[in-house]
C-alpha cells in the first residue's frame, strides 16, 4: 500500500479529490474513504494532506463548502464540486492522462487505459 | 461604519477557527470510533489517528489560513460587485436626466475650468520654487535715497566693496549691472544682446553652475582683464544652434573679439528673462568709484541670519558710510529677499484674481447644490422606497457618491480642457510683469489641484442628497402622494433660500471689488502723463565704444558721438512725415537714473542729494510735448563751446528753489561744473502713472554726453508712427550699418503698458463678477420657480378666497426680494472687509467708496427684481381651479 506524500503528488491529489466529488457532495472523511475504496486499498491519503488541499480548493472556488449533518447525525462540513471545479477537473484529467501516456511511452510500458 | 467591518472581520476570524476545529474533530472522532469498534482501545485509536495527521497543529494552521484567504477574496468580490452595480446605476440615472446632468456638468466645468486656469498662473508665477539653490537665502542689497524717497536704488562700486568688507550677515556678495552690446556676425543683421556684467562669483552665489564650459575665473574679473563671455541657454539655442563646440569660439561684441567660455543653465533668467550673456564686470577696489551708482548688489545670507537682521546691519553700515563720504549723503540701505522683489509686485494681483475665481466657483457650486436639493426633494419618494426595501444608509450614500463623482469627473475633464484655453486667454491679457516670471502651463501640480477640487466638490455633492434623505420621514413619503408629500422637505425650503442669499452676498463682494478695480483703471487712464503720447515713435540703439570712443579724460569732447547724434537728428527730421526728432537717455515713463547734484547758489558743501537726470538733444521738449513754464529751452546750436545750460521741471523748481526764482541759478552734477538753469518745464511722469513726477533735470546731450549704454531716439510723426519705423531704422543704418536697433515701439503703446496690470485685473474681475451675477440670478429664478410650482395648491386657495393677481405677484416678489436684501446686506458688509485686503491695488479710490457700493446695490436690486418677475408672473397666471381640482 502506498502512502501518498503531500509534496510529490500535489496536483494529483487535487485531481483525486475533484474526481471523487464528481458523483456528489461528501465530507472530508468520506472523501478519504472513497479514494481508499476506489483504488482497492492501494492509495491511502494522509489527513495532513487532505484537509489543507480541501481548504485550498474551497478558496479557489473549485469546490464549495457547506455544513450539514453526517450519516452519524453529527455536524460535518460537506464539499461539493462547483461548475468551475467540474471544468477544471475535465481539463486536468485530460492533461494528466496525456502526461502519463508520454511517460509510459518512454518507459516502454503499455498503460492499462490505452487502446 | 468602519468599526462594524472590523468587528465583522474579528468575528469571522473566530468563526473560521472554530469551524476548522469542528471539522477536524469530526474526522478524528469518527475514525477513532471506527477503530474502537475494530477492537482498539480509545487511547490507542486516538494515538493512531493523530499520527496519521502528522503535525496536527500545522495542518490546523494551514486550513485556517486558506479559509481566511477564502473569506478575504469573497469580501473583495462582494465589494467590486456592489461598486460595479452602483456605477452602472449611476450611468443610467445620468442618462435618464440628460438635461439636468448637462446643466450640472456644464456649470461645474465652467467653474472648475476658470479656477484651474487662474491657478495655473498662480502656480507658475508664485508657487514654483526659484531656480536658485536655497533661494530664500538670497537677497538684494539696495540703497535708497531719503531725499527723493525712493526704495530701491543701485549702489556704487565703492559701496559694494565697503558693504562686502564691513558686513557680517552675508556669506558672499556679488554685484552686477545690465547693459546692451551688439553682436556682429558675418551673416544677418547685427544683433543686440542684453548683457549682464557680473562679479565672477555670481554664479556660485546663486548656486547655479554652467551647463557646459566653466564660469568666470577671478583672474578674468580684473580691470583690463581678458574678454570672455557666458552665453544664456536661450541665446545658445536660438543663435548658436545649441552647438556644444561653441566653447572656445570667439565672437565680436561691440567690435571686440570675445571668447565664449561656457553656457549658463536653462531657466537661469538672472538678472532678467531678457539677459542674453554674462560678462565679467572687471572692477576692483582700486578702480571703484563712489559715483555713479550703477550696480545692483545681491548677497547670500549666512545660515541662520534673517533678512531682517541683515537689513538692520546694512542700515547701520549705510549710516557709517554717509558720515564718512559726502557722496553717500541721504543713501540708506534696504535688504530685500530676491523672491519678494521678483514676485512681490504681482503677488497681490494674482491672489486677488484667485480669490475672485474661487468665489465664482463657489457660486456655481451653490447653484448646483440648489439643483441637487430640488431634485432630491423630487426623488424623495424613490429614495424612500429604496430605504424601505432594505438598502442600508451606507449603500444609499455610496450610490449618491458614485453618481456625484461621475458627473464631477466629467465636468473636471471638460474643465481642464477649458482651462488650457482659458490660461492662454488670460496670458494674452496679462501684463508683462506676470509673463516675465516663470513658466505658466497646465502641468502635474495644476492637474493635481483640479483633481483635489473635483473630489471635494464631488464628495460634498454626494453627501448632500444623502443628508437630505436621512431626514426623510419614510412613512410620510410612502403614504402621501406627490404634492403634499413635499411637506416632508418643506415648501419653505429654508436651506435653499439661505444658499441663494449666500450666492447674492458673494456676487455683491465680487461686483464691488470689480467696480473699485475698474474705477482704479479709469482713474489711472485719466492721469495726465505730462507729455504728448500720440504719434511718437521710439527706438533704442547703442554706440559701441570701439567705433565711438568715449575717453573720459576729454569728456565732454566726444566728437564721433556728438557728430553721430547731430547727423542722425538731421537725417531723421528730413524724412517725409516726420515732424521732429530727439535723442534722449530715457523716454517718458521710464525710471532712468539719478545723479547727485549741488546748487551753487546755495552753500557749496551741501550736497542736495540725487535728482532724476535726462540727457537730451535740444529738440526733446518739442518732440515730447513738454510745456515751457518759464525761461527758455535749449538752442540747437548749443555745444561744448557755448555756455553750459540745464532745464529743470516744475517739481524740481518747487522742491529745491521754494518760492524763489530758479532761473539763473546754477546746477552741477558729474563734477563741479556749473550749468545755468535757463528754463522750467512741466512735469512728465517718470516712475509710471501712479507716482507723482519727481524733480527732474534735463542736460544737453552735446554738453554732457552720457556714458556708453543704450540710448533712445524719439520721433514725432504727422500721423501713424508705426508706418515710419522702417524708414527711421534705415536712416540709422545709413549712418552705421552695424548698429543694432531694438525696443521699437510707440509712446502710445508705452502708455497703454503702464496701465496693463490694472487693465488685466479690472477686466478679469469684471468678467468674473458678471458671471457670478448671472449665476446668482439663475439661483433666484430657480428657487422661486420651484416655490411657485410647489405652492400652486396654496395659491389656488388664496385666489379662491379673494386674493387678486396682484396680491399673488406681490407675494412672490416679496419672497424673492427678501432673499435678495438679506444677501445684499451681508454682501455689502463682507465687501467692506474684503476690499480692505487689496487696498494697495487701488488708485484714486478708497476701499469704502460709497458710490461704488451704492451702484452695486442699485444694480443688484434692479436685476433681482427682474429675476423675480418671471416666476411671479407665472404665479399670478395660475388658474385657481386647476390646482384645487388636481389634488
Amino acid at each position: 500500500m502506498g502512502k501518498v506524500e503531500s509534496d510529490t503528488l500535489y496536483g494529483t491529489l487535487n485531481l483525486l479529490i475533484l474526481k471523487t466529488l464528481a458523483e456528489g457532495p461528501l465530507h472530508g472523511l468520506a472523501i478519504s474513504r472513497q479514494i481508499h475504496a476506489s483504488t482497492s486499498d492501494k492509495l491511502k491519503i494522509e489527513e495532513g494532506a487532505l484537509y489543507p488541499a480541501l481548504h485550498r480548493l474551497e478558496r479557489d472556488e473549485l469546490v464549495g463548502g457547506r455544513w450539514g449533518i453526517s450519516e452519524t447525525r453529527r455536524r460535518a462540513k460537506f464539499y461539493k464540486l462547483t461548475k468551475k471545479g467540474r471544468s477544471h477537473l475535465q481539463r486536468e484529467m485530460k492533461r494528466w492522462l496525456g502526461h502519463a501516456s508520454a511517460v509510459a511511452a518512454v518507459l516502454d510500458v503499455v498503460p492499462a487505459w490505452s487502446d | 461604519m468602519p468599526w462594524r467591518r472590523i468587528r465583522g472581520i474579528l468575528d469571522s476570524s473566530r468563526r473560521i477557527d472554530s469551524d476548522v476545529e469542528q471539522e477536524l474533530s469530526f474526522h478524528i472522532e469518527e475514525k477513532v470510533a471506527g477503530l474502537v469498534t475494530e477492537g482498539r482501545s480509545e487511547a490507542e485509536a486516538h494515538r493512531e489517528v493523530m499520527e496519521s495527521f502528522g503535525d496536527y497543529r500545522a495542518v490546523e494552521a494551514a486550513c485556517r489560513e486558506y479559509s481566511r484567504q477564502r473569506v478575504e477574496r469573497q469580501g473583495w468580490k462582494m465589494m467590486s460587485d456592489t461598486w460595479g452595480h452602483d456605477i452602472r446605476l449611476a450611468f443610467r440615472t445620468i442618462r435618464r436626466n440628460p438635461g439636468f446632468s448637462a446643466v450640472v456638468a456644464i456649470t461645474l466645468a465652467l467653474g472648475i475650468g476658470a479656477t484651474t486656469a487662474v491657478f495655473s498662473i498662480v502656480n507658475g508665477v508664485l508657487l514654483e520654487p526659484l531656480p536658485y539653490a536655497d533661494a530664500d537665502e538670497l537677497t538684494f542689497i539696495w540703497q535708497n535715497d531719503r531725499a527723493t524717497g525712493t526704495l530701491r536704488e543701485s549702489a556704487s562700486t565703492s559701496d559694494f566693496y565697503d558693504f562686502r568688507e564691513r558686513s557680517r550677515s552675508f556669506r558672499a556678495m556679488a554685484m552686477y549691472s545690465q547693459t546692451s552690446v551688439n553682436l556682429t556676425r558675418s551673416d544677418g543683421e547685427p544683433q543686440r544682446l542684453t548683457a549682464a556684467v557680473v562679479t565672477h562669483d555670481l554664479g556660485v552665489i546663486l548656486g547655479v553652475g554652467p551647463q557646459i564650459g566653466r564660469s568666470i575665473s577671478p583672474e578674468e574679473d580684473v580691470p583690463n582683464g581678458p574678454n570672455v563671455v557666458l552665453l544664456s541657454d536661450r541665446l545658445w539655442r536660438t543663435s548658436f544652434e545649441a552647438d556644444p563646440g561653441v566653447v572656445g569660439r570667439t565672437v565680436s561684441l561691440d567690435g571686440v573679439p570675445t571668447a565664449i567660455i561656457g553656457v549658463l543653465q536653462p531657466g537661469l533668467d538672472f538678472p532678467s528673462k531678457a539677459t542674453d550673456i554674462w560678462m565679467p564686470i572687471q572692477q576692483s577696489p582700486a578702480t571703484a568709484a563712489r559715483n555713479p551708482h550703477w550696480v545692483t548688489v545681491v548677497g547670500r545670507l549666512e545660515p541662520g541670519i534673517s533678512a531682517a537682521r541683515a537689513h538692520t546691519e546694512m542700515v547701520q553700515i549705510a549710516q557709517d558710510l554717509e558720515a564718512e563720504f559726502p557722496a553717500n549723503v541721504n543713501r540708506g540701505a534696504f535688504v530685500e529677499p530676491v523672491s519678494d522683489f521678483l514676485r512681490g509686485d504681482v503677488r497681490m494681483t494674482l491672489w486677488v484674481l484667485f480669490g475672485a475665481v474661487l468665489t465664482v466657483l463657489l457660486i456655481a457650486c451653490v447653484n448646483v447644490a440648489n439643483l441637487l436639493l430640488a431634485r432630491g426633494a423630487a426623488r424623495a419618494r424613490e429614495t424612500a422606497i429604496y430605504a424601505a426595501l432594505g438598502a442600508g444608509y451606507g449603500r444609499l450614500l455610496r450610490r449618491f457618491l458614485v453618481e456625484s463623482l461621475m458627473i464631477t469627473g466629467v465636468a473636471s475633464i471638460g474643465g481642464v480642457a477649458l482651462a488650457v484655453v482659458g490660461t492662454e486667454a488670460l496670458l494674452a491679457l496679462a501684463p508683462a510683469q506676470v509673463l516675465a516670471l516663470g513658466e505658466v502651463r497646465v502641468d502635474r501640480v495644476v492637474l493635481g489641484f483640479t483633481l483635489l477640487v473635483s473630489v471635494v466638490i464631488g464628495v460634498s455633492f454626494g453627501l448632500l442628497p444623502a443628508l437630505q434623505a436621512s431626514r426623510l420621514d419614510l412613512q410620510a413619503q410612502l403614504k402621501e402622494g406627490r404634492v403634499s408629500g413635499e411637506r416632508g422637505t418643506g415648501s419653505k425650503m429654508p436651506l435653499r433660500r439661505l444658499l441663494v442669499a449666500a450666492e447674492i452676498a458673494m456676487s455683491v463682494v465680487l461686483l464691488v471689488s470689480a467696480g473699485l478695480l475698474m474705477t482704479t483703471l479709469r482713474n489711472l487712464q485719466s492721469v495726465d502723463p505730462g507729455f504728448r503720447a500720440a504719434n511718437l515713435l521710439r527706438m533704442d540703439y547703442n554706440l559701441p565704444v570701439s567705433r565711438y570712443p568715449r575717453d573720459f579724460a576729454v569728456w565732454p569732447d566726444w566728437p564721433e558721438v556728438n557728430q553721430f547724434h547731430h547727423e542722425l537728428v538731421r537725417r531723421v527730421e528730413a524724412i517725409p512725415g516726420v515732424e521732429s526728432a530727439t535723442i534722449t537717455t530715457n523716454h517718458p515713463l521710464q525710471s532712468g537714473f539719478t545723479n547727485s547734484f549741488s546748487i551753487n547758489s546755495q552753500p557749496a558743501d551741501r550736497n542736495q542729494g540725487e535728482m532724476t537726470t535726462r540727457i537730451v538733444t535740444p529738440g526733446y521738449f518739442e518732440t515730447v510735448g513738454l510745456e515751457l513754464v518759464s525761461g527758455r529751452l535749449m538752442d540747437r546750436t548749443d555745444d561744448t563751446q557755448t555756455p553750459l545750460v540745464v532745464v529743470i521741471n516744475r517739481a524740481a523748481a518747487e522742491r529745491y528753489f521754494g518760492g524763489g526764482d530758479a532761473l539763473g541759478s546754477t546746477l552741477s552734477f558729474w563734477g563741479p561744473i556749473p550749468r545755468e538753469v535757463i528754463g522750467i518745464v512741466g512735469n512728465e511722469r517718470i516712475h509710471g502713472l501712479h507716482a507723482e513726477a519727481p524733480p527732474t533735470m534735463y542736460a544737453n546731450m552735446y554738453q554732457a554726453p552720457p556714458a556708453p549704454g543704450s540710448i533712445t531716439l524719439m520721433v514725432e510723426t504727422a500721423s501713424d508712427p508705426t508706418g515710419l519705423s522702417a524708414s527711421v531704422r534705415e536712416t540709422i543704418w545709413s549712418l552705421d550699418a552695424d548698429l543694432a536697433v531694438f525696443n521699437v515701439s510707440t509712446m502710445e503703446q508705452t502708455l497703454r503698458d503702464a496701465t496693463a496690470r490694472e487693465r488685466f485685473i479690472g477686466v478679469v474681475s469684471t468678467v468674473f463678477s458678471g458671471v457670478a451675477l448671472f449665476l446668482a440670478l439663475l439661483g433666484i429664478h430657480g428657487v422661486l420657480s420651484y416655490a411657485v410650482a410647489q405652492r400652486r395648491h396654496e395659491v389656488g386657495i388664496r385666489m379662491a378666497l379673494g386674493a387678486t393677481r396682484r396680491d399673488v405677484l406681490g407675494l412672490i416678489v416679496s419672497q424673492g426680494m427678501a432673499m435678495t436684501i438679506v444677501g445684499l446686506v451681508i454682501g455689502l458688509v463682507a465687501a467692506v472687509a474684503v476690499t480692505r485686503l487689496f487696498g494697495s491695488l487701488l488708485f484714486g479710490v478708497e476701499p469704502f467708496d460709497v458710490r461704488a457700493y451704492g451702484a452695486v446695490a442699485l444694480l443688484l436690486g434692479t436685476v433681482a427684481l427682474l429675476a423675480t418677475a418671471l416666476p411671479a408672473r407665472k404665479a399670478s397666471r395660475i388658474d385657481p381651479m386647476t390646482p384645487l381640482r388636481g389634488e
